[in-house]
């Protein structure tokens, strides 16, 4: 990991048209906006296009970047909208596909088993990440971009809200309904395995 | 406690969910989730299934082949653009 004034040198570097450099911060940042691209287009094909296409144009407007913010964010942001064009262009399921709110008053009307605290090696980490993978999958678009953006990626509400041209109180209900379904499959899975009765 | 004001309080839970539980928006939720087990028991399996794919996420590794054709069009828009300055 390089500091602010590391990064600062190699991105000057790139900017003279130093195409070391550039390549610097691809391996840098490369596995974060692979798996953002993953995430969001849910299929490895449009996430090599989306992570090629993102540092691609990132380079060709390197010169427009002005370090308002840190270089990660600026291509992170051109990561998500390609990764949202990508989607459009598809348009599977963006815009329909419902979920339901958690039914709230069930919670309360039988008593709820915890959880243990889920370690990797009680499952096949592999089949665990596909059965992850898979469920993350399963969401509808409007509700994974919302949940990848706000729960895997760590972005506000408000942000969120924002790059998606939705509204903030929109994004809370998806992200619940998102958690909530997530909750439910992985619930199944751990059932599968044995690890919950 | 039922009915609204519960399913409230239990939405405000998942927007909040990852905050520090101490702050002073998240007072009535820390307090609600004292007295209520089940909800607490909810929010715990929300919070397990969010840091599962937190860590998901981190695991995620470029293929290198995909690499290798990303820095061969790096280095190639490079070649184009002395060619167009010739």
């Amino acid at each position: 990991m390089v500091n602010r004034l590391e990064e600062d040198k190699i991105l000057q570097r790139a900017r003279q048209g130093d195409r070391d450099a550039f390549a610097e911060l691809v391996k840098m940042y490369g596995d974060r906006i692979y798996g953002l691209a993953l995430r969001m287009t849910g299929n490895e094909k449009d996430a090599e296009d989306v992570y090629q296409d993102t540092f691609l144009m990132a380079l060709r407007k390197l010169d427009q970047f002005k370090g308002e913010s840190s270089f990660f964010t600026w291509v992170y942001h051109i990561a998500i909208n390609m990764a949202i064009s990508k989607i459009k262009q598809r348009k599977k399921n963006f815009s329909e596909n419902g979920l339901e709110d958690p039914d709230f008053d069930r919670l309360h009307q039988e008593p709820q088993k915890s959880w243990p605290d889920i370690e990797l090696t009680q499952v096949d980490r592999e089949r665990f990440r596909k059965k992850l993978s898979k469920a993350l999958e399963k969401l509808p678009e409007i509700y994974r971009t919302v949940f990848i953006l706000r729960d895997m990626h760590g972005l506000s509400t408000e942000e969120t809200a924002r790059i998606l041209e939705i509204t903030p109180s929109n994004t809370k209900i998806r992200l619940m309904r998102a958690r909530n379904f997530l909750k439910n499959e992985l619930e199944s899975f751990l059932k599968e395995e044995g690890i919950l009765l | 406690m039922k009915g609204k004001h519960h399913s409230k309080l239990l939405k405000d839970i998942c927007d909040f969910l990852g905050s520090d539980l101490d702050s002073p928006p998240c007072s009535s939720i820390k307090e609600h989730l004292e007295k209520c087990k089940n909800c607490e028991i909810y929010v715990d399996k929300l919070k397990k299934t969010v840091a599962l794919y937190r860590k998901l996420s981190m695991d995620t590794k470029v293929p290198d082949r995909v690499n290798r054709e990303l820095f061969a069009k790096i280095y190639f828009s490079k070649d184009k653009d002395k060619g167009r300055e010739k």
